[in-house]
């Protein structure tokens, strides 16, 4: 009875849900215009560029396909016919509550012992900050403008990165007492610890912007722009996640393995080294980074006070949602041998 | 509702557990990469009607909890369909997902939404779970606390609160102590007598028979009988006689 009068309420709400998405997508689109100002007119040797003059025109025709989507779905919850994105809004609006409960959960019983409690989310990388600082500042005598900064974002990224993961990483075997007794969509998992982490990480944001303060990096409209590269790298790491956490339910040994890669991956990320050092044959293999992207669209923001070129924001995007891509293929495949593997 | 189509389940059985990248590989080159099949359920298929009560029952291994998992969607069958209609709550185990760092009321609604209960719901039975269980002084402490007794009366309130519309039960679950157990008996009856979808697994002959209407006999993955409780059991029993 419950779950019926949910179902209903959710398709009443259908069509206004689009229409607000809609409405969203043009405000966003229209402010992002005005916040990136030059940086989508001229590129960096000041010619101008097709993606400006044109903008509201490719506004406008991804703004239609979303249009014509959501009428798609709105049809075919008329119809009462499946489609995978109706699928999708229907399980979030019916598990949002456990997500809720999971996040939470995780998130309370990380810091639930001890003395600081969630101040250690705000200590953790200002103190890792400190020490990087330190060693790095005096073994290499970097030449990067405002190292602080620079060096934080990094670490900053990095650190949720490596936190989402393991968590993520860990998500399906250590649930298996819950997976293997109650009927639960399995990626909730992952995607809850993924979720948790981002709270760390949104509270590890404040070290930074007190190292702005501090630095007196001069604030701009661009700023706005930092939930993009946020969200491409939580976008990112669910991927990563639900790669490695239906790995990690055949295979053991991915979370021995997992720990080599990823201290291998802070080494190849430009996180406290300038990206000038980089070998310049080698810059390709080392923008295949996922992070990468998003570390230097945020560094641009912050330390350029302006929007990067509009490639870096296809970039982040490829970025994002080609690992989650694979992520979502990988663990849809996988998920029905959960239960007989775990 | 409940319907069951030709549902078969099989398991890979490998003689030594593989689990590591390099024990495969090895297993693998040595060609000793064998499974043995074990067919846990084959060809089963019944229905149950609204708000009939159905007992299964069964030797030890005869399928009957990998039937109860398929049904609750836990386990995918390997081949057939299982069709239900309607809320289902599983009562395999109690207290799945229980977080011993949480307190008492955090776990309420963490283990509520794994159940599937909704936020709106659990807030207006809150009162409800705390007072069933008794728990009224401990509610804010962490669970870690609890005597496993406590434990199980916060478990068994939260998942009898609802009431479903298909019920999945292994054995009756009486917890806590002796007076508490009466309680939990009692309203485990009423809300297997109320109207609801019932699917309920025991071993206990006696029970089936006071509280099924109809009666699966499960044996090596096979249904073996179904139909009439009396007809079912009484034929069980000669079977599987008793040294007593």
């Amino acid at each position: 009875m419950k779950a019926e009068h949910k179902a209903k309420k959710a398709k009443l709400t259908l069509p206004a849900a689009c229409l607000v998405l809609l409405t969203l997508y043009f405000i966003t689109a229209t402010a992002l215009y005005f916040i990136a100002g030059d940086a989508f007119q001229y590129n960096n040797l000041g010619k101008p560029l097709l993606f400006g003059r044109y903008y509201f025109l490719i506004v406008a025709a991804f703004g239609l396909l979303l249009a014509l989507y959501c009428m798609r779905l709105v049809h075919c919850s008329k119809a009462g016919a499946r489609s995978l994105g109706l699928n999708a809004i229907n399980a979030f609006v019916n598990y949002r509550f456990l997500l809720k409960q999971l996040v939470l959960r995780d998130f309370k019983a990380k810091y639930k012992r001890s003395v600081l409690g969630i101040l250690w989310s705000f200590l953790n990388p200002l103190l890792t900050m400190i020490v990087q600082y330190i060693v790095f500042s005096m073994l290499f005598k970097s030449d990067i403008p405002n190292f602080v900064v620079y060096l934080l974002v990094g670490i900053v990224f990095f650190s949720f990165f490596s936190e989402a993961t393991n968590m993520g990483l860990m998500s399906i075997v250590s649930n298996t007492s819950l997976i293997t007794k109650v009927y639960v969509p399995k990626y909730i998992f992952p995607v809850s610890r993924v979720l948790s982490s981002a709270i760390n990480f949104m509270i590890s944001m404040i070290p930074l912007f007190m190292a702005m303060l501090i630095t007196r990096v001069k604030l701009s409209v661009s700023i706005l722009l930092l939930p993009f590269g946020i969200i491409c790298t939580i976008v990112f790491c669910i991927g990563m996640s639900l790669i490695l956490s239906s790995a990690m339910v055949f295979f053991r040994d991915i979370q021995f393995l997992w720990n080599v890669i990823s201290m291998l991956w802070m080494y190849a990320t430009p996180i406290f080294y300038p990206e000038s050092i980089l070998p310049q044959h080698l810059m390709p293999l080392f923008k295949l980074n996922p992070l990468y992207h998003f570390i230097r669209f945020t560094r641009f923001i912050i330390l350029n006070g302006a929007s990067p070129e509009p490639k870096a924001y296809l970039l982040c995007m490829i970025a994002a949602f080609v690992p989650l891509a694979i992520g979502v293929f990988v663990f849809k495949k996988t998920q029905d041998k959960f239960v007989l593997n775990i | 509702m409940i319907k069951v189509e030709n549902v078969s389940m099989k398991f890979l059985i490998m003689h030594d557990r593989i689990r590591s990248l390099k024990e495969y590989t090895v297993a693998l080159l040595k060609r000793r990469l064998k499974y043995e099949e074990f067919w846990a359920l084959r060809n089963v298929s019944f229905e149950v009607r609204r708000g009939e009560v159905m007992g299964i029952i069964g030797r030890n291994g005869a399928g009957k909890s990998t039937l109860l998992k398929i049904i609750s969607g836990i386990l995918k069958p390997t081949e057939g369909k299982v069709k239900t209609g309607g809320n289902i709550v599983p009562m395999l185990e109690l207290g799945s997902g229980f977080d011993l760092d949480l307190t008492g009321r955090e776990n309420i609604f963490l283990n509520g939404a794994i159940l599937g209960y909704s936020e709106d719901f659990l807030k207006s039975k809150y009162d409800e779970i705390v007072e069933f269980a008794e728990l009224e002084k401990f509610i804010d402490v962490p669970i870690r606390n609890y005597s496993s007794g406590m434990l199980m009366r916060l478990a068994f309130s939260i998942a009898t609160v609802v009431n479903p519309e298909i019920l999945i039960v292994d054995e009756i679950l009486a917890v806590g102590d002796e007076a508490f157990q009466a309680k939990s008996k009692a309203r485990m009856m009423e809300l297997m007598g109320g109207g609801t979808t019932v699917l309920f697994v025991s071993h206990n002959i006696e029970q089936i028979r006071e509280l099924c209407n109809r009666v699966i006999w499960l044996d090596e993955g096979r249904i073996k009988m179904i139909g009439d409780k009396n007809e079912v059991c009484n034929a069980y029993r000669t079977v599987n006689i008793c040294p007593q």
